[in-house]
């Protein structure tokens, strides 16, 4: 006979297993400080490269203005603002994804304590249903005797 | 009222049961109108603007998720782009880049408003788009919308401003390009930009009031504002607008708000899951089909609200059920033996409805059938007895329905 309440607990975890397949499963992989680390990575290349392509647009659109000032002897004002800028554009971005990695990880921390709490009372189950069948088979088998 | 109501309780009903193919059919539909509006305004690439090419893609989409539309839709935009001159894909290419490395990361969930704003500005209903958000998202949300416009008024840009400097003669490609910003960041892209937000955080504010009827008061609040935002901005920033036709568009995106209204506002759309699992006993086959109430009045939601049970420790997340009506009529009976006492009798009945059918393993000779065997059951949760059962067809529906299959 198949206990209506472990399977009822089985279905609940296989539902909560299936919808965060790709969230706090992935994530409870890393350790915190090292999700937040490839956040942050991830965030600076992407960010880079945002950087870059967002440079090059507003350079289409003020071609003029730009190979003027070029054409001027001191380029070392127009470096320190692409340098000024670049950290402040990175800087922005690096926190926002600081913090959206710290939450995301919170989250899923406690997704995954009330999970393996779940997963230990199955576990419970299972021992308590084991420990009742081989008593009654050594009960049977001492009736037999 | 009443028959449009359990008009949308049969809709519902027939999503739940059905959504496998109703999910992906909806998918193809929305990818379909996308890319032939698409293709109807910026069809520059004549490979591409060919109505297999759409239905191929948009059956790719049926498969994919929702984004599927989105990388599709975008790579259409910026295919169409190239078409028309390479500078101008170039630029669609870094556009869509951008959007995607700023901000859509973070929230992709967002990122279907960029091509359904283009779409929804074709088919004259543009209001629907905000107003749509502020129903379903946060505020934050606001930023999406901004992006939307930006793509909106690339794709409009094209045919009205790009497309002469492209034809024009002498133009150089340095031309061309920085053409596309003026298209873009003009007066009427303002305007919607405002209008937009406007209207979206609007929105967003009135449906958090307490009230059964503020997604309609929102949608119909909204329309007023949107059209008195058009009229006020044309005049301030001198900009052209057919009002007519801002007035029909107005009330054409109210209604097919109303429309999403009576659709979305408090019904659930959760759908018939299928789950497998195994322990070191059995194999489990779970089809679990959510109950469904009707949820639109108020009055039976806070009554229910007063019925829960609480369920405690780690049981409240994932295992929870409801006592309802029906179930109350058994409280302090021993369900379980009663269980136990109908599936006996059912055993010994040949048309009973739980069938067990015993194979033995022709591998495994001199063990005992129970223990090598394989056994297969089908067990209908929250079914108790067929007296009981017909009782239960009356108001209720099953939790779901579990083959085990015995290792």
């Amino acid at each position: 006979m198949i206990d209506k309440k472990r399977l009822y607990l089985m279905i609940g975890l296989a539902r909560f297993e299936k919808k965060h397949a790709d969230g706090s499963f992935r994530i409870s992989r890393y350790y915190q400080n090292d999700y937040t680390a490839f956040a942050l990575i991830r965030n600076l290349l992407l960010s880079t490269i945002a950087y870059i392509l967002l440079l090059g647009v507003l350079l289409l659109a003020n071609m003029d203005t730009f190979f003027a000032r070029l054409n001027s002897a001191d380029l070392r004002p127009v470096i320190a603002v692409l340098i000024v800028s670049y950290i402040i554009f990175v800087g922005i971005y690096s926190v926002i994804a600081y913090i959206l990695a710290r939450i995301r990880y919170v989250r899923m921390q406690s997704d995954m304590e009330e999970y393996e709490r779940a997963l230990a009372r199955l576990g419970r189950m299972y021992r308590r249903g084991y420990h009742e069948e081989s008593g009654e088979r050594e009960g049977q088998e001492e009736e037999e005797k | 009222m009443n028959a449009l109501l359990e008009l949308r309780e049969r809709l519902i009903r027939f999503y739940t049961d059905y959504d496998i193919y109703i999910r992906p059919l909806f998918r193809f539909a929305l990818a379909v109108i996308t890319f032939i509006t698409l293709n109807d305004r910026i069809g520059y690439m004549s490979q591409v603007n060919n109505l297999l090419v759409i239905i191929i893609l948009s059956v790719i989409c049926a498969i994919l998720p929702i984004n599927g539309i989105v990388f599709l839709g975008t790579i259409l935009i910026v295919v169409n782009s190239f078409g028309l001159n390479v500078g101008v894909g170039a630029f669609a290419v870094v556009l869509y880049l951008l959007m995607l490395l700023l901000y859509f990361r973070f929230v992709p969930k967002d990122a279907l408003v960029i091509i359904l704003t283009p779409v929804a500005g074709a088919l004259h209903v543009p209001m629907t788009v905000p107003v749509v958000m502020g129903l379903m998202r946060g505020p934050v949300s606001a930023i999406s919308l901004i992006f939307s416009v930006l793509s909106w008024s690339f794709v409009n840009g094209l045919p009205d401003t790009v497309e002469a400097v492209v034809n024009r003669k002498g133009a150089s490609m340095i031309d061309i390009v920085q053409a596309i910003p003026g298209a873009m960041l003009n007066a009427k892209t303002i305007l919607m930009l405002v209008t937009f937000v406007v209207v979206f955080l609007i929105v967003t504010c009135i449906r958090e009031l307490v009230s059964s009827h503020t997604w309609e008061i929102s949608i119909l609040v909204s329309a007023i504002i949107y059209l008195g935002l058009m009229i006020a901005g044309a005049s301030i920033l001198n900009v052209k607008i057919n009002l007519p036709i801002t007035v029909m568009e107005t009330v054409l995106s109210a209604a097919v708000a109303l429309v999403f209204e009576f659709f979305c506002y408090n019904a659930d759309y959760s759908h018939t899951e299928f789950l497998q699992f195994e322990d070191d006993n059995n194999y489990y086959y779970v089809k679990v089909t959510p109950k469904r109430r009707p949820r639109y009045d108020l009055e039976v939601e806070e009554e229910q609200d007063e019925e829960e049970v609480e369920a405690d420790g780690d049981e409240k997340r994932f295992v929870t059920r409801e006592n309802n009506a029906f179930e109350k009529k058994f409280d302090g009976i021993n369900l379980q033996s009663k269980l136990e006492e109908s599936l006996k009798s059912l055993n010994t009945n040949q048309n009973g409805r739980e069938n067990r059918q015993l194979h033995t393993s022709e591998n495994e000779t001199g063990k005992d059938a129970r223990t090598s065997g394989v056994a297969e059951e089908t067990i209908r949760l929250d079914r108790i007895s067929p007296e009981m059962e017909k009782e239960a067809k009356a108001g209720d529906e099953t939790l779901g329905e579990t083959r085990v299959i015995r290792k």
